[in-house]
């Protein structure tokens, strides 16, 4: 048994209860196992698999090297993908940052229906992604409700297939994601304006700030870390999205918005070629790991700067 | 203040701005799965004229979007409770042990939970393929937990961080074991957080598509995203108006979670910064 000194209560890191140790153990172990048997171990299995010519199907491996890596990086449709990848991800980002930033600024406000109005703009986040894609699939169909819409008011002469045109199907995905995820960026940003004190805002109109200038020279600079994270996290989050894409337009037409998660499953289910698959998606990682690195590093000086 | 009236306009037809972008979709899609075919394309209407209800006997009775409910409901409900258990002690764990390289673990973490699912579905597809665990819900579970428990343990681990330590120390030190501390003093306190983890990860499972898709064949046990793809076949034919009577269908059980649980979603989400 361990002697307890309540009088001198050490820093909470150490394990200093004699049950301690157990509690850590059985608390760590299962979680542990599961996250190295079903995520690190095929993570390691990926690089290792990604260094061999293989077939889904089977057959005997053939050990390339770097060889589908240099292949990737020679393929013009992954550069393409990695392209559209960053088009995405900047578009969704800034569709999803603007929307959301108006979103959270009305819902700060103090006004009639604000719990109705709040969960609404909730309400596209639960949406599971399969259904946000059909709804629009069915609105932006070329005799949809957009369309006719459109050709009501004279905006449009003849319907837009959106999806089914290379010039405007990247544009449509964008607007679609940016629908699904603006929640996100409302909440979040709404929570952190909730954190400045109102007291800012009452000495800036006292100095005879308008609304217009109180929002640029306070507000703004104020939300800027929370944004920084926001807009990082969103960035990985459409880098790394499969299902939206996929389901709306399978990265057609033609290769109009293949991206790399979508070059990926193709080359892997649909040409059985694992090996070059695996090359790309741990490119794909690579790319990722670098956002993430960044994502900490804003997370944890936003945290410093609202917690001090 | 100067402006005030003013300020009040641009707020509420922003609010109803926002409400119409938010709800619409969600009620055109209840309307056309009621509406007959010529109301959905050729002369749209926004009011249904007539209702018909053909979409959803049509859907109850040529699909297994029964089974696939409850498949559904029942693997994510199952993944759910598994995840929050594991993540609400391991969350717990890499907060009050920091140094001892929880932090290190809490960053491995993430890191994890940033791998794209597309990435792992390869080798994650091979090894349930070497232990037999392929289309079976074993396996669909396990794949579940690929996301769900990292992201949990990230969302916990933010909540453990805003709960003060001086109640367990004091309980700990007045002769409770860590297991005590942790049932009787710490759970309690961190109840609003699990909630909100829970209520994620089962939205997150309860639509998952790409798993679901890869590892399960048998069509008895396949879940509701995989009923929806199979109604979009088609092509130039889709039938649009039992395409909208699936998504409907599969909307309700989260839609009807959200209703009850609103408030602690909007919590969580200002917790992690991490959706």
């Amino acid at each position: 048994m361990t002697l307890r000194k309540p009088s001198v209560p050490g820093p909470a890191h150490q394990l200093r209860f004699a049950d301690d140790r157990l509690f850590f153990w059985s608390a760590f172990l299962p979680t542990a196992l599961i996250v190295f048997t079903l995520i690190l171990f095929p993570l390691l299995f990926t690089l290792y698999v990604s260094l061999f010519q293989r077939n889904l199907l089977g057959g005997t491996p053939q050990f390339l090297a770097l060889g589908n890596y240099s292949a990737a990086l020679r393929d013009p449709l992954f550069w393409q993908s990695f392209t559209n990848g960053l088009i995405y991800a900047v578009g969704t980002t800034l569709v999803s940052l603007v929307a959301g930033l108006a979103a959270a600024l009305i819902l700060h406000e103090e006004f009639w229906g604000r719990g109705f109005v709040r969960a609404a703009v909730v309400f596209p986040y639960i949406v599971p992604t399969i259904v946000v894609v059909f709804v629009w699939k069915f609105m932006f169909n070329s005799r949809g409700v957009i369309n006719q819409t459109l050709s009501a008011v004279g905006l449009v002469q003849e319907f837009i297939p959106w999806l089914g045109d290379q010039r405007y199907a990247m544009i449509t995905i964008i607007l679609i994601s940016a629908w699904a995820w603006f929640p996100f960026v409302a909440i979040t940003l709404l929570a952190a304006l909730q954190t400045i004190p109102t007291a800012y805002y009452e000495a800036a109109a006292l100095d005879g700030a308008g609304p217009i200038r109180r929002f640029w020279a306070l507000t703004l600079p104020l939300l800027a870390p929370a944004i920084i994270v926001v807009v990082l996290l969103r960035s990985i989050w459409a880098l790394r999205n499969f299902d939206m894409i996929f389901l709306l337009t399978g990265g057609g037409p033609v290769t109009a918005t293949y991206i790399l998660p979508i070059l990926t499953y193709t080359e892997a289910f649909g040409k059985f070629r694992l090996g070059y698959a695996t090359a790309v998606a741990t490119l794909l990682m690579l790319f990722l790991t670098m956002l993430a690195l960044l994502y900490f590093r804003a997370y944890t000086s936003a945290r410093k700067i609202t917690h001090s | 203040m100067v402006g005030n009236r003013s300020t009040k306009v641009v707020v509420y037809l922003g609010a109803l701005c926002l409400v119409v972008i938010s709800l619409f979709p969600f009620y055109w899609m209840v309307t056309a799965s009621i509406k007959p075919f010529r109301e959905i394309f050729m002369r749209p209407s926004f009011w249904p004229r007539q209702l018909i209800w053909n979409n959803y006997q049509e859907l109850f009775a040529t699909t297994n979007i029964t089974i696939h409910l409850w498949n559904s409901l029942w693997t994510a409900l199952v993944a759910t409770l598994l995840t929050l258990l594991l993540a609400t002690m391991t969350g717990y764990t890499i907060t009050r042990w920091q140094s001892a390289g929880g932090e290190w673990v809490a960053r491995l973490t993430l890191f994890t939970y940033m791998a794209p699912s597309i990435v792992l579905i390869l080798p994650l597809y091979l090894l349930l393929k070497a232990l037999r665990l392929t289309d079976t819900y074993v396996g669909l579970l396990g794949s579940y937990l690929t996301f769900t428990l990292p992201f949990a343990i990230w969302i916990m681990r933010s909540y453990f961080q805003a709960i003060p330590q001086t109640m367990e120390e004091a309980a700990l030190i007045d002769g409770a074991s860590r297991f005590q501390a942790f049932f009787r003093i710490v759970i309690p306190q961190a109840r609003p957080g699990m909630i909100a983890t829970a209520i994620f990860v089962f939205i997150m499972c309860w639509g998952e598509y790409l798993y679901p898709m890869i590892l399960m064949a048998t069509d008895e046990r396949k879940t509701v995203a995989l009923t929806l793809e199979s109604l979009s076949g088609g092509g130039q034919n889709i039938k649009f108006g039992l395409l909208m009577a699936g998504s409907t269908v599969a909307t309700l059980p989260v839609l009807l979670l959200f209703l009850f649980v609103q408030k602690y979603l909007v919590q969580g989400f200002a917790a992690g910064g991490v959706d």
